[in-house]
């Protein structure tokens, strides 16, 4: 609750309209840290997917891999590919030895155009190997994966959606250890993958 | 008799049930995009007043998951119902007052419990907009004041019992006791296709985006909406249930 009280600060500054500013410039991603093995594994939610096999699956399918964890959709064109990029890009940066123990579980916001093939075409055209699984969730329990994962996001009239983006590190039995919100330098990220 | 009897309850109850809201259109004071500057809303049922603590302690004993004992630390913080005595008894909070220190996923559960969902955002502004006597008295600047007035005073100790006077809906209380979850409550504020989770500057660019003062309300609401995470409680956060066909 203390960001709302900030909030209510930052909503009592907006009672003298001043002169919009421009835009600000984008922030640096903010990692944070957490000790591992504290707090709830996400993989109480009992969520069940489609992924790009058309297979039903949970959100624990990749228990016992230490998970990063993120959600998307499929019709993006700018900050879901840079997205997949970014992920790719912190498993390329892994050691050797945890490189090939880590997976990815993109989870879509959008269950009525993300359909298994859609992702199949996805998991191609962005040539994602095994290490990878794209699913998607009902519209209902899309909205509670991303509130436990802290995303935020809305459906606009045109079938976009705004959203904001955090990369979470599960362990191997699904409690958060770390995440990235915003996308820039994910050092910090993959030193806790690293451990 | 006796059948007269139930027929008079029946009423009673039909009377108490939830109220039927729109179609309508919900203008947002502060919308996120272009395309959202009015935003049609299908015809909806309502419940009439926030959920009380006592209708929170029945579902609590039908499904003692969601007690305060065993709910999940994924879905609740630690103060999830932290204003009842013990995990199935009030102690000093009126059963008729509404149920505060719940979370949006607990909100849910009980919202699926009773057959229903919680109001979507335009949903809930849209029964909101509304006085005694009009649907939309949104650009009214007396009924805007009197809301501000309201979220200008502290929180009482205890929070009186639901039962405001009924809006042109027929709905009550949904402004001047509680705060209230609404389903999509995670799209507050996002306003851009966001690699950028701030959510401070908005505080610059919406509010002077608006030229209304009045709208002040609804910005309090949604900067509000906008800060809280799924499990947090507040002493002054409540819900009430929407419903996609009458419950009855």
């Amino acid at each position: 609750m203390r960001r709302a009280i900030l909030l209510m600060f930052a909503a009592a500054c907006s009672a003298r309209p001043a002169e919009r500013p421009a835009a600000p410039p984008p922030p640096p991603p903010v990692v944070q840290v957490r000790p591992a093995a504290v707090g709830p594994s996400i993989y109480e939610l009992p969520i069940a997917m489609a992924d790009s096999k058309g297979a039903t699956i949970s959100l624990g399918v990749n228990a016992g891999h230490p998970t990063l964890i993120s959600m998307f959709y499929g019709s993006c064109v700018v900050a879901c590919p840079a997205l997949i990029g970014a992920i790719g890009h912190i498993l390329d940066q892994l050691p050797a030895a945890s490189r090939d123990d880590v997976r990815v579980l993109l989870v879509s916001f959008d269950p009525a155009r993300d359909t298994p093939a859609r992702l199949a075409e996805l998991v191609r055209s962005h040539r994602l190997d095994a290490r990878w699984t794209l699913a998607a969730p009902s519209e209902l329990d899309a909205r509670t994966l991303a509130a436990v994962l802290g995303i935020r996001y809305r459906v606009v009239a045109n079938g976009e959606f705004f959203h904001t983006s955090a990369i979470v590190t599960l362990d191997r039995d699904g409690r958060e250890i770390a995440r990235m919100e915003g996308l820039g330098d994910p050092g910090a990220l993959i030193a806790a993958l690293g451990e | 008799m006796r059948s007269l009897a139930i027929v008079a309850l029946s009423a009673g109850i039909a009377a108490a049930g939830p109220a039927h809201v729109g179609p309508g259109i919900y203008h947002p004071a502060f919308p996120a995009s272009p395309s959202e500057r009015d935003i049609a809303v299908a015809g909806f049922w309502l419940d009439r007043e926030p959920v009380t603590n006592a209708d929170y302690l029945a579902f609590v004993h039908a499904v003692p998951a969601w007690s305060r004992d065993h709910a999940r630390s994924l879905f609740v913080d630690k103060d999830y119902l932290g204003h009842w005595a013990s995990s199935d008894g009030l102690g000093t909070a009126l059963p008729k007052a509404p149920v505060v220190r719940v979370s949006w996923f607990s909100a849910r559960a009980y919202c699926a419990w009773r057959g229903g969902r919680l109001p979507r955002e335009a949903e809930w502004e849209l029964a909101a907009a509304a006085d005694a006597r009009h649907r939309d008295a949104s650009a009214d600047p007396t009924f805007q004041a009197q809301i501000l007035r309201w979220y200008a005073k502290p929180t009482p100790a205890i929070l009186p019992a639901v039962g405001g006077a009924a809006n042109a809906w027929g709905v009550r209380d949904l402004h001047g006791l509680v705060w209230e979850w609404v389903e999509d409550f995670t799209a507050s504020l996002v306003t851009s296709d966001s690699r950028d989770p701030t959510r401070s500057q908005v505080c610059g660019a919406e509010a002077a985006a608006s030229k209304d003062p009045s709208a002040y309300a609804t910005f309090m609401r949604t900067a509000f909406r906008g800060s809280l995470d799924g499990r947090d409680t507040a002493t002054s956060l409540g819900f009430r249930c929407a419903y996609d066909r009458s419950p009855r």
